[in-house]
């Protein structure tokens, strides 16, 4: 089992009290799963993404990544497993203005420390695989949000992650330019990476093995 | 010494005055008549404050004093007291026709300063030219062969005549260029920050820029607006500092030792100065962050997008400027420091510690100087005495010597130091040839001689013991060396180690006991010797100075600029860390988002805040390469000054350097530590 949640909740302290965005979850995910999360605006998919990633902490409850207590770990190892383990895919795409295509897809291999010519090669395979060689000096300003999503699933697979996360990938594709992201998922995931990604259309969401209903927090 | 029956003080600004003084300077005088004032003998002008001393709320005009228990003068003008700014100052003129030296009308004696009015239109170097046909009757041709009188325009004497025995202590105005130098670089320091931080902040006002410029507005009415924005807060500023004047100026003038007042509506020139240094400031500042501002095209500038990189560029190399700048300043302070503690360690050839100097006033205190000793040294914290002329730091007698060796009719230009047998053992210093002076031999009064080495190296003498000196302007007809003593720094380390020669003159020459005292309870040793001067002379009022704060009066300028620069070497460096925090606080904000994605990527914290202060620690090394030529010009002008000097070594300039890329790395990193920690969600929460 790659994935184990028990008990998570997450809230915020207001002035009222507690609010909730995740209450109760209870969760477990295999290795080489492919799992959609589905629910509305503000069902807290975006917030258990996050927990999942390691990019925020649950407020209660436990974490268990690839048997690991996620909790208990420092800075620098959460830093760690998002480097060697995790991808991560935005809605808002969140490529880097300043960064080339090229620059923005080789940035994950910067952290983990690959070597320069090692690097090249992986860009180069992986931009071949995506057929973007040709944007590969452009900004981001300069592509369609497609485009530039590519770019994200690009940068996201470079350093071939166990886990890939996709927090709407599609939210703000075309139809057409979504079914590319979803067929290349689908591949992903015949070749074996576990994937988790939350959305809100149910055609998206189809592509998954199994599919998880979120609604105010509550698993459904 | 002044005294009005039992009112006595010693007065040092007392000086001898034509009656046509006051033609020549615009004294203000309070009570009588300007014209005829100093006309008669015995007659005195006084300042107020020195006749409110002897006199109180008397009316002092036809009052008389006493002067050093001799003559009697009478008060004849009240004058306002001397501003302090003044060519010189005194506290009283008594009228030249008293003097009885004779030697004020003796030309070949430069006792007195002349002053002289020229009529308006004459040219000083012509009248320049009239002095030597002049001199030529008054003192012969073959002696006037040898002066060259020249004029100097009294306002420039204070700052730029460096002659020997100058009216007074003259200022240099090397020293002013350099702090005004230093002043305007701090303002530019300042500038910079306001116009990177406002370039900077003007990204945040792309949306205001846009909705005016779609309301109609257009460049200029922008430009225009943002230059107003930046000279309305000059001019604030110009309050703001008028108030910390106030506020620091007595401070200041604690550490200068002057006596400044910056008085706004006294009519000079600082008021519409200061007004027109505000404008500029104000526009420097504004017209960068104008023309940044106004350039954005409204479509792009609604949308919140600024004008691009375009202006970073420009902000990191004011950046750069600033830390260059600083460095600068830093490396200046060092090695101020450093030649500083280079003279205060230096050996001097004599140790000018656990010195009390206490003056012979009168001349009974003065052919009782033998016994004074005796009794001094009855007292066990007392180890040694001397009486002596004058001291090394001091003044001495510019007569020059005739010497075995030297071509008949030459003489030997030498400083003289006048003192008893007991001198050398009492200041330390060292006999590295022959004897010392001593009692032991009667001789020693009037016919022997110490010298130091250079003063043998000078002369070629090998073997100066048993050399012959004669002094003729001194009637010391005949003499013999019998010592050599290791060279010691007569004069201040800004002048190489000349030549000197020591002897003993009767009592009547000598000026001061220099007592040498064991370390213990200084006042209850004070007031020993003090009794014991009462009791040889009872009017004369006791004073005395400890040597080494005499000695080390020779360089107050120095000391007085390494405080000055230390303070404006803290002002740039809290300047250029402060607009680094704004910069770096700004980046970081500018690059939540980026941060946030890097960080879901797996950058670890350590290369964030690697991220953001590297681009400025970059400037701070490249600041360097500007910094360093500049200091080493500027430090060496400045240790020209000295006849021995530090030579600062590369060491120096770069712990300066690793001392600016702490500073700066220590500010950037606080702020880049904030935006690496964060929560990366909050970052990437969409919009």
């Amino acid at each position: 089992m790659l994935i184990q949640l028990i008990d998570i909740e997450k809230y915020y302290q207001t002035g009222a009290g507690k609010t909730f965005v995740l209450r109760n979850i209870n969760l477990e995910i295999d290795q080489g799963e492919f799992v959609s999360i589905m629910g509305p605006s503000g069902a807290g998919k975006s917030t258990l993404l996050h927990i999942l990633g390691v990019l925020d902490d649950p407020s209660g409850g436990s974490y268990l990544l690839d048997g690991h207590e996620v909790s208990s770990l420092s800075d620098k190892h959460r830093g760690e497993l998002r480097r060697e383990m995790i991808g991560f895919i935005f809605q808002a795409y969140h490529l880097i203005d300043e960064l080339t295509v090229y620059e923005n897809i080789e940035t994950p291999l910067l952290y983990r420390k690959v070597k320069s010519a090692e690097r090249r090669g992986m860009v180069s395979d992986i931009l071949d695989r995506f057929q973007i060689v040709g944007k590969k000096d452009l900004f981001p300003a300069q592509l369609s949000g497609g485009q530039q999503q590519v770019v994200g699933v690009a940068r996201a697979l470079i350093s071939s992650p166990r886990l890939l996360l996709a927090d709407e990938p599609t939210g703000n594709l075309s139809s057409k330019e979504g079914e590319t992201i979803m067929g290349l998922f689908k591949e992903l995931h015949e070749a074996g990476t576990t994937i988790v990604q939350a959305t809100h259309s149910e055609a998206n969401a189809a592509w998954a093995d199994r599919v998880i209903n979120l609604q105010d927090g509550w698993i459904t | 010494m002044v005294n009005r029956g039992n009112t006595k003080f010693y007065e040092a600004k007392g000086m001898y005055a034509d009656s046509t003084v006051f033609d020549i300077f615009s004294y203000r005088m309070l009570l009588g008549d300007p014209e005829t004032a100093l006309t008669k003998p015995n007659s005195m002008v006084v300042t107020v404050s020195f006749a409110e001393k002897y006199f109180g709320t008397e009316n002092p005009m036809g009052q008389s004093l006493t002067i050093d228990n001799q003559e009697e003068y009478v008060v004849t003008g009240l004058l306002e007291d001397i501003p302090q700014n003044s060519h010189f100052t005194f506290s009283f003129l008594i009228s030249m026709v008293s003097d009885k030296s004779g030697l004020s009308d003796n030309w070949a004696r430069y006792q007195f300063y002349t002053y002289l009015l020229i009529v308006e239109n004459a040219t000083p170097e012509v009248v320049d030219t009239k002095f030597p046909a002049i001199l030529a009757i008054r003192i012969g041709e073959e002696n006037a062969a040898a002066v060259k009188p020249f004029l100097q325009p009294l306002t420039e004497i204070h700052l730029r005549s460096h002659l020997f025995r100058e009216m007074e202590t003259n200022a240099d105005i090397a020293y002013i260029y350099a702090y005004a130098a230093i002043a305007l670089f701090i303002i530019l320091l300042a500038c910079i920050n306001f116009m990177n931080l406002a370039t900077a902040a003007a990204t945040r006002r792309t949306k205001e820029v846009g909705v005016r410029k779609v309301a109609g507005a257009g460049r200029r009415a922008l430009a225009l607006q943002y230059l107003g924005e930046a000279l309305l807060m000059s001019f604030m500023s110009l309050g703001v500092a008028i108030v910390l004047i106030e506020i620091f100026m007595p401070a200041f003038n604690g550490i200068t030792g002057k006596n400044l007042s910056a008085n706004l509506t006294d009519g000079s020139f600082l008021l519409p100065a200061l007004l027109i240094l505000t404008v500029i400031v104000g526009i420097i500042s504004g017209s960068y962050p104008a023309l940044v501002l106004s350039r954005l095209s409204p479509i792009r500038a609604i949308k919140g997008e600024s004008g691009g990189a375009g202006g970073s560029s420009l902000r990191r190399a004011l950046v750069t400027f600033q830390f260059a700048v600083t460095i600068t300043l830093m490396i200046a302070t060092a090695v101020v420091f450093s030649q500083r503690r280079y003279i205060s360690a230096k050996s001097l050839g004599f140790d000018k510690h656990h010195l009390i100097v206490v003056p012979l006033r009168s001349n009974l205190l003065k052919s009782n100087h033998e016994a004074i000793k005796i009794e001094l040294l009855r007292n066990p914290n007392i180890s040694k005495v001397s009486a002596s002329a004058n001291m090394p730091g001091g003044s001495d007698y510019g007569v020059p010597i005739v010497a075995d060796g030297l071509p008949p009719g030459e003489t030997f230009a030498i400083r003289h130091l006048i003192a008893d047998q007991n001198f050398i053992d009492t200041f330390g210093m060292e006999i590295v040839d022959g004897r010392e002076l001593s009692t032991d031999y009667p001789d020693d009064e009037r016919g022997s001689y110490l010298i130091n080495e250079e003063a043998a190296r000078q002369l070629g003498w090998d073997q100066p013991v048993g050399k012959s000196i004669s002094i003729p302007a001194f009637k010391r007809e005949q003499g013999t060396v019998v010592g050599v003593v290791k060279d010691f720094h007569f004069r201040s380390v800004h002048t190489p180690i000349s030549p000197v020669i020591m002897y003993v003159q009767p009592s009547n020459w000598l000026t001061r006991i220099s007592i040498k005292v064991l370390a213990g309870n200084i006042p209850e040793l004070l007031a020993s010797i003090e009794k014991i001067w009462t009791t040889f002379d009872p009017s004369q009022p006791f004073t005395y100075s400890f040597f080494d704060e005499e000695y080390d009066g020779l360089y107050n300028r120095e000391k007085k600029g390494q405080q000055i620069l230390g303070y404006f070497t803290a002002i740039a460096i809290f300047i250029a860390a402060l607009g680094l925090f704004g910069l770096v606080t700004f980046a970081a904000e500018t690059r939540t988002k980026e941060i946030g994605i890097r960080k879901a990527l797996g950058a670890s914290v350590s290369s964030i805040v690697s991220l953001l202060s590297g681009e400025f620690v970059k400037l701070v090394l490249i600041a360097n390469l500007f910094a360093w030529p500049a200091a080493w010009w500027a430090i060496n002008r400045w240790l020209e000054n000295f006849a021995y000097r530090i030579e600062p070594g590369l060491g120096t300039f770069v712990m300066a350097g690793l001392l600016a890329l702490a500073i700066a790395v220590i500010t950037v990193s606080t702020q880049a530590l904030k935006a690496a920690t964060a929560n990366p969600v909050e970052a990437l929460r969409y919009e």
